[in-house]
């Protein structure tokens, strides 16, 4: 198979034998002997003043074993609210559990520990917290304006700020034929992953040694975490990260549920579990996005943009979590687009309001810096009577252009956006769908064509670790950072280990998610694994041949170039040698690598749309969706594709339906999915999608980033179509979702 | 509370004579007393169809019923749908289509694609989505686990979708 290859090819995925068997080990499937249940004591208003709490009754329900409360945890390190979105961060400590005062619906004021979850839950509602309520703020508006402020020790709500600024920005608004104004918002949005969140906790006393089963992203930021809080050394901590049912962001960091897990785990020396249902994910897991901009483009007579302005304003909610502020810088860094402006500045306001926090979800910005540019893009051509796609081709930076320095800060390594664009619109075929469209609007339907052109930077956190070792008869372990939640790393990593090694899949085991069994590394999040865990590896393999070439030179005497690593032996001294026979340990030859990146990768990608809109009832329907992404080299399309086509249906509820709601009191409207729109197979659009593979520079996979790709470029496409239908009837634009109540609406006030 | 009730239930084959708490699910029966954990819970509001098992036969959320309410009924769940180092047709077709990523909503999907062909066996597109509309999966998208239901539906147009 060398010759042809495993990377490339579309193989079927290790993980789905157990998975698809019910096989697979989630967090909650998880046993322990002697294990106890933890059902936490929530906030039911958004801001009050905490008065007594009596855990009397709770504490003496049948099968309770502890109780605990804010001034329990009053001895821990506080959560940290540092991050390195490189903002300037103002938020106090994040409590573990309340003290003296709740700041949002759901927040964890008290848990109980008992022998069975039934018990636990039924001795949570004994506990008596007594609320004094204070007014509420929920509009990050009027929480600017600090008529309440959450913090006592602040003097308003910014919990942090971020400003990017250069060129000439006055000038060029000064000499500007016009002046194109949004303002935009993108509602906040639940990850929703099907799996709640969760952690299981065990402390061995005897060994003074902390193990922590946790639903997350990856196990070393966890220990980090849990090791700043308890002041144990990460040695004496390890964390396992089980089969994981999705996460898209939203687990990230410890929630700090779990603390208190670990907390009551330490304190009582029983395995403690902790497992939120899902109303307890709705009103108390970050959320996404959560966003406003108010954005001006200046333009040349030409249609060629001259500078941007933008201030971006983040509903950041109660406290500043570790990574809250990264979606909104990161949406600031992007709000330029795949777009050549020369001036911007752009700034981002944290704020603080009386909901749950913010932070990554699918995207973590990119979704939104896509939908400002791309929203002025349209409006542009709106207000100077050009074609959408014209201006964006006036507009769009080169690939001659590249590696690019946008005027926010960033440098885009490589891409050929107007190639991109091109692609999508001839799957579309743009010139048949606009006359289409003259024919429907002379039928009087409300039809609409939009396109996107989006940016997606990949690599985040920028180096990944992994280690390879080769056992006796060619067993090959590799251990990596990156750990998997859904994304079929165990597949994809085992085809490039192939190659390297020139051994079968079959022979190759990957182990992640564990800190006992692999190298310090980052995890998965913002379109990195393939990137830095991949490279990571393949560095590695390469260490591992390099290295028993050497051993075997100097055991046989023959030189170096004239041995070579093939099928997993050495060649060229004699009889093909084993590698594990040249350890001097024995057993098995390892070698370990870190992979670094000097800055984010970018892939990049367009869409195009058609939709219709049924006046009668505003119901929204995609009738054409195509899209052409650049994700470098791929290394199993069936992956690849599957990460686009989930991507995408999560950008397409983003775009019609999806929407987290609260009252004017900080009670969350949205607590269920009868009432958060995740979409079912009924609503599920089809996407036809081609892959344009231009391998980047800056990893030897030559692979970019395809994680965050729907999601990203879909929103902003069904926002281009959706207001391209309305254009007639005077609408300029819609922020979304775009639910029949919206539309029907639109169209009937015009 | 301590309320119990006597049940005799055929679990993936198996006869189980046990007694339940009366408040109990039969999902947490599933999970928690038989250890059959391939049954997932994604919520509270009967909306996700993680846990979805074939109750005589028939797709239902083992949520929605009480442990006490399946006395003298036949449950099969991920774990009794093929023997042991097997996979079952649905099971394979969801392998070669990608029909899966993190796998949570996975066992749940499978048995309720199970019902509906036996219900359908000739699903067209509109059948499978609507035969899935209780099923939520957040990773793929659908159009894989769509593609896997038509290719096992025996005389279903092969149109795009």
């Amino acid at each position: 198979m060398t010759a042809v290859g495993w990377t490339g090819q579309p193989v079927r995925r290790v993980e789905d034998a157990e998975l698809l068997t019910g096989a697979g080990r989630y967090l909650d499937d998880i046993r322990l002997p002697g294990m106890l249940h933890l059902a936490v004591v929530r906030s039911p208003v958004a801001h009050a003043l905490l008065g007594g709490i009596d855990t009397a009754a709770a504490a003496a329900s049948p099968g309770v074993r502890l109780v605990l409360t804010g001034a329990d945890v009053a001895g821990l390190s506080r959560l940290p609210v540092a991050s390195d979105s490189g903002a300037q961060v103002f938020g106090p400590a994040v409590p573990i559990l309340a003290s003296e005062r709740v700041r949002f619906a759901g927040e964890p004021v008290a848990v109980v520990v008992a022998e069975s979850r039934a018990a636990a839950v039924d001795a949570a509602e004994l506990v008596d917290v007594e609320y004094q309520e204070l007014p509420a703020v929920t509009d990050p508006a009027a929480a600017l304006a600090g008529q309440v402020v959450l913090h006592g020790d602040a003097t308003d709500n910014v919990m942090f700020r971020w400003h990017q600024a250069s060129g000439d920005v006055d000038a060029a608004f000064a000499s500007a034929a016009a002046i194109v104004r949004a303002d935009l918002e993108l509602p906040r949005l639940a990850a929703a992953p099907l799996e709640p969140r969760g952690c299981l906790a065990a402390y061995d006393a005897a060994g003074d040694y902390l193990t922590v089963h946790a639903s997350a992203q990856d196990p070393h930021r966890p220990r980090r975490q849990l090791a700043a809080v308890f002041g144990r050394t990460p040695e004496s901590i390890r964390v396992i990260v089980p089969n994981v049912g999705g996460s898209f962001g939203s687990k990230s960091m410890l929630a700090p549920e779990a603390f208190a897990t670990v907390l009551a785990a330490l304190r009582l020396g029983r395995p403690v579990k902790w497992v939120e249902t899902r109303s307890e994910n709705f009103l108390a897991a970050y959320q996404g996005r959560g966003l406003r901009a108010d954005c001006e483009l200046a333009v040349a007579a030409d249609g060629r943009f001259l500078a941007l302005c933008a201030r971006l304003t983040s509903d950041v909610g109660a406290y500043l979590y570790p990574v809250s502020p990264v979606p909104a810088v990161h949406a600031g860094t992007l709000a330029t687009g795949c777009y050549d402006i020369p001036a911007a500045s752009v700034e981002v306001t944290g704020v603080a309001t009386n909901k749950v926090p913010t932070g990554p979800y699918r995207g973590a910005g990119r979704p939104e810096g896509a939908f400002i540019a791309e929203r002025l893009a349209d409006l542009t051509a709106a207000e100077l009577g050009l074609d959408r796609a014209e201006i964006r081709r006036r507009n769009l930076i080169g690939p001659d252009a590249m590696p690019y320095r946008t005027a926010v800060g960033t440098t885009i390594d490589s891409g050929d956006f107007p190639r991109l664009l091109d692609r999508a619109l001839e799957l579309l075929d743009y010139d048949a769908a606009l006359a289409e469209q003259r024919q429907a609007r002379d039928r009087g339907e409300i039809y609409g064509v939009g396109m996107s052109v989006f940016l997606e930077p990949g690599g985040m956190g920028l180096w990944e670790s992994a280690a390879v070792s080769v056992r006796p008869g060619g067993q090959v372990v590799a251990a990596v950072g990156s750990t998997a939640h859904g994304q079929g790393h165990q597949t994809a990593f085992a085809q490039l280990l192939a190659d390297e090694l020139g051994v079968p899949p079959a022979a190759i085991e990957i182990r992640a998610g564990d800190t006992a069994t692999v190298p310090v590394g980052l995890g998965t999040f913002g379109s990195r694994s393939a990137i830095t865990g991949g490279s990571a590896l393949i560095l590695a393999a390469r260490e591992l041949k390099a290295t028993a070439i050497k051993l075997a030179s100097e055991r046989s005497g023959v030189p170096p170039a004239e041995l070579a690593w093939r099928q997993g032996k050495i060649h060229g001294a004699g009889p093909p040698i084993d590698p594990p026979e040249l350890s001097v340990t024995a057993g098995e030859l390892s070698a370990s690598a870190v992979f670094r990146l000097e800055q984010p990768v970018y892939s990049s990608g367009a869409y195009a749309a058609i939709v219709s809109i049924d006046a009668s009832t505003g119901v929204l329907r995609v009738d054409r969706l195509v899209a052409a992404h650049d994700a470098g080299k791929v290394l199993n399309p069936l992956i690849a594709e599957g990460q686009v086509t989930g991507g995408t249906l999560q950008g397409f509820g983003e775009a019609v339906s999806e929407q987290v709601s609260y009252d004017a009191d900080g009670q969350l409207l949205t607590g269920s999915f009868l009432s958060y729109g995740i979409l079912s197979a009924t609503e599920a659009p089809v996407l036809q999608s081609e892959f344009v593979e231009v391998p980047s520079p800056l990893n030897p996979l030559g692979v970019r980033g395809v994680g965050e790709t729907g999601a990203t470029g879909v929103p902003a496409v069904i926002a281009s179509a959706v207001t391209d239908a309305l254009s007639p009837l005077g609408v300029r634009h819609l922020d979304p979702p775009y639910t029949p109540e919206v539309l029907h609406a639109a169209v009937a006030v015009t | 509370m301590s309320l119990t009730a006597r049940v005799r239930i055929r679990v993936n084959g198996e006869l189980q004579v046990t007694a339940v708490p009366a408040r109990q699910l039969l999902v947490s029966y599933l999970r928690d007393d038989l250890g059959l954990t391939g049954t997932k819970i994604g919520c509270d509001t009967t909306s996700c169809g993680a846990c979805t098992v074939l109750l005589n036969g028939e797709a239902v959320k083992s949520c929605t019923v009480f442990a006490a309410q399946a006395d003298g009924d036949e449950v099969i769940t991920i774990e009794g749908l093929a023997p042991a180092g097997s996979l079952h047709p649905v099971q394979r077709a969801f392998r070669d289509e990608h029909a899966l990523q993190c796998g949570y909503c996975t066992p749940g999907m499978v048995l309720a694609v199970v019902s509906l062909l036996r219900e359908l066996p000739e699903a067209s597109d509109a059948d499978i989505r609507r035969g899935l509309d209780g099923n939520l999966c957040r990773c793929t998208g659908y159009t894989p686990i769509i593609r896997a239901v038509r290719s096992l539906a025996a005389g279903a147009a092969h149109d795009p979708g």
